[in-house]
C-alpha cells in the first residue's frame, strides 16, 4: 500500500468529488490540482473556469496565479473578469466552486478577511477576492482545509463567504441561490453538512479516529451514525499527482 | 453610471465592514440588491501587446477588467510591445479593446509587464514571484531590491540587462488562423 501526504489525500478526494462534464470554478492551489486530477482520470470533459477568465481551460502545466498565462492557451473561450462575476457565476451558470480559508466555523461560514477584530485586527488576511460570491452562486461549494482548533472554530470572527447559517439567516432566507458548502475535503476526513446546516463527521481517511477528528474543530463534532471510510488515493493519481501536475511539490508538500 | 447593482454579500460581514456597500432596491422586482459606487480612476495605465500611434490598442488572452479601467478613467496610458500600424489593427478589429480616442498617450515598452506576462510575448516570471514573497517579507531586502531594480535604473532596457536577461521567458509559438473579416 503505497504511502501517501495528507495534501496528497485531500487532492485526491477533492477530485473525486467532481462528476464529468460539470462546470468547476477553479482556484489555485489544491483546488486546481483536484479539478486536473480529476480530468485526467475520470472527468475528461469538466469544464475549468479560471477567475480570470479562462473558460474550458486546460492548463499544460501548473498555474501559480489564476493570472497566468497557460490558462489561456487552448481554453474555450477568454472573457473579461465582469463577465465571469455577472455572466457565470450570478447567472447560476458556476456548478462547483472550492474554497478554503484562514478559518471555517460550525455552519461553514469562511473567514478570509481578519483574526481579531475588523478595526483593529491582529492579523489581515488577503480578503474575499471572489470567494464571496463563489460561495453564494456556485450550485454547491466544496471547502478544502486542515483540521486544527484555530483553523475551525465555532464561529468565525468575520464572515467574508457565508455558509449555511450566516449574518442573518439560513441561505434561503437570505435568498442565496447555491446549496453553500456540502462538504469539508480535510487532511483527516470530509465533513458534511447536515439538513440544519452544521457540519457533522461523515467519513475517516485510513487510519484516523474520530477523537482525532474532534480535536480538530473548535465545538462539539456530532458524528454521522453511519461513518464511510474514504479509499485512500490510487496509484495512478499519486502519480500524476507527483510527476504532472505539480513535480516542484509547490502544493503537495506537507 | 454612478453605481453598478450585485447580487452579492447576504449573509456576509462585508456591508458591515465597508460603507461603500449600500443596498439598492429593483424597481421591477422589488428585489433588494447590493449597490457598489463606480470607480473613476484619474489617470489609467494598461500593459498590452500592441497599438496603433493613435491608442488603438489590441489585447489576446486574459482581459481582467483593462477595457473597463480605461473607459471609466480620466486619462489613460497604454504600454504596449510593439507598435503597429493602423493597418494592422483594421485588419483584426475584434481584437481592440481599447479604442485610441480615449487613449492620451502610447509607451513602446517591450517586456513592460515583467515580472507578469505579455501573452504571446513573453510568459509570467513565476521563479520572480516566488522569490518575491521572500524579498517583500523583509524591509531590508524589500530595499535593496528597490534601489537596484526601480530607483537606479535609466530605463526599462537596464532593468532587463540587470535582471541578467529575461529571453528564457520569451513566449513559444501557438499561432491562430486568421479569420475573415470580408463580406
Amino acid at each position: 500500500m503505497s504511502s501517501y501526504t495528507p495534501a496528497e489525500m485531500m487532492a485526491a478526494t477533492a477530485a473525486a468529488e467532481l462528476r464529468d462534464g460539470e462546470v468547476v470554478f477553479v482556484g489555485i492551489g489544491l483546488p486546481n490540482l483536484a479539478c486536473n486530477l480529476a480530468r485526467a482520470i475520470h472527468a475528461p470533459n469538466l469544464v475549468l473556469i479560471y477567475e480570470s477568465g479562462a473558460v474550458g481551460a486546460v492548463p499544460e502545466r501548473l498555474p501559480v496565479s489564476i493570472g497566468d498565462p497557460a490558462l489561456v492557451t487552448g481554453s474555450l473561450m477568454v472573457c473579461s473578469m465582469a463577465d465571469v462575476f455577472q455572466c457565470f457565476l450570478q447567472n447560476g451558470r458556476i456548478e462547483v466552486g472550492f474554497l478554503g480559508g484562514a478559518q471555517v466555523d460550525r455552519f461553514g461560514n469562511i473567514n478570509t478577511t481578519v483574526i481579531g477584530s475588523y478595526r483593529k485586527p491582529s492579523v489581515r488576511l488577503p480578503g474575499s477576492g471572489g470567494a464571496a460570491e463563489v460561495a453564494i452562486h456556485a450550485r454547491r461549494t466544496l471547502v478544502i482545509s486542515r483540521l486544527n482548533p484555530r483553523a475551525f472554530p465555532a464561529q468565525v470572527d468575520f464572515i467574508t463567504s457565508p455558509g449555511h447559517v450566516a449574518r442573518g439567516g439560513s441561505r434561503r432566507e437570505l435568498g442565496m441561490p447555491g446549496a453553500g458548502p456540502v462538504k469539508v475535503i480535510t487532511d483527516k476526513a470530509i465533513l458534511e453538512a447536515d439538513p440544519d446546516g452544521e457540519l457533522v463527521l461523515a467519513a475517516l481517511y485510513p487510519g484516523v479516529t474520530v477523537d482525532e477528528v474532534r480535536a480538530g474543530v473548535g465545538w462539539p463534532l456530532r458524528v454521522r451514525a453511519q461513518l464511510d471510510c474514504v479509499d485512500p488515493p490510487s496509484p495512478e493519481s499519486l502519480r500524476l499527482l507527483r510527476e504532472v501536475l505539480d513535480p516542484d511539490r509547490l502544493y503537495l508538500k506537507g | 453610471l454612478p453605481f453598478w447593482p450585485l447580487r452579492d454579500y447576504m449573509g456576509t460581514d462585508l456591508p458591515t465592514a465597508n460603507p461603500l456597500i449600500r443596498r439598492v432596491t429593483c424597481p421591477f422586482t422589488g428585489e433588494e440588491l447590493a449597490a457598489v459606487p463606480a470607480l473613476n480612476p484619474d489617470v489609467t495605465i494598461v500593459h498590452a501587446q500592441r497599438s496603433d500611434p493613435q491608442g488603438n490598442t489590441q489585447i489576446w488572452g486574459l482581459l481582467g477588467v483593462q477595457k473597463e479601467a480605461a473607459f471609466a478613467s480620466k486619462r489613460v496610458i497604454v504600454v504596449v510591445e510593439e507598435l503597429v500600424d493602423e493597418t494592422v489593427v483594421r485588419a483584426d478589429p475584434n481584437r481592440t479593446v481599447i479604442p485610441g480616442m480615449i487613449v492620451d498617450a502610447v509607451v513602446v515598452e517591450p517586456w513592460g509587464a515583467h515580472p507578469s506576462y505579455a501573452q504571446g510575448h513573453y510568459d509570467r516570471d513565476n521563479a520572480f514571484y516566488v522569490a518575491w514573497e521572500e524579498t517583500s517579507r523583509d524591509p531590508a531586502k524589500l530595499r535593496t531590491y528597490l534601489d537596484e531594480f526601480v530607483y537606479s535604473v535609466a530605463d526599462r532596457a537596464e532593468y532587463v540587462t540587470r535582471s541578467g536577461g529575461l529571453e528564457h521567458l520569451r513566449a513559444g509559438e501557438r499561432m491562430a488562423a486568421g479569420v475573415n473579416y470580408g463580406y
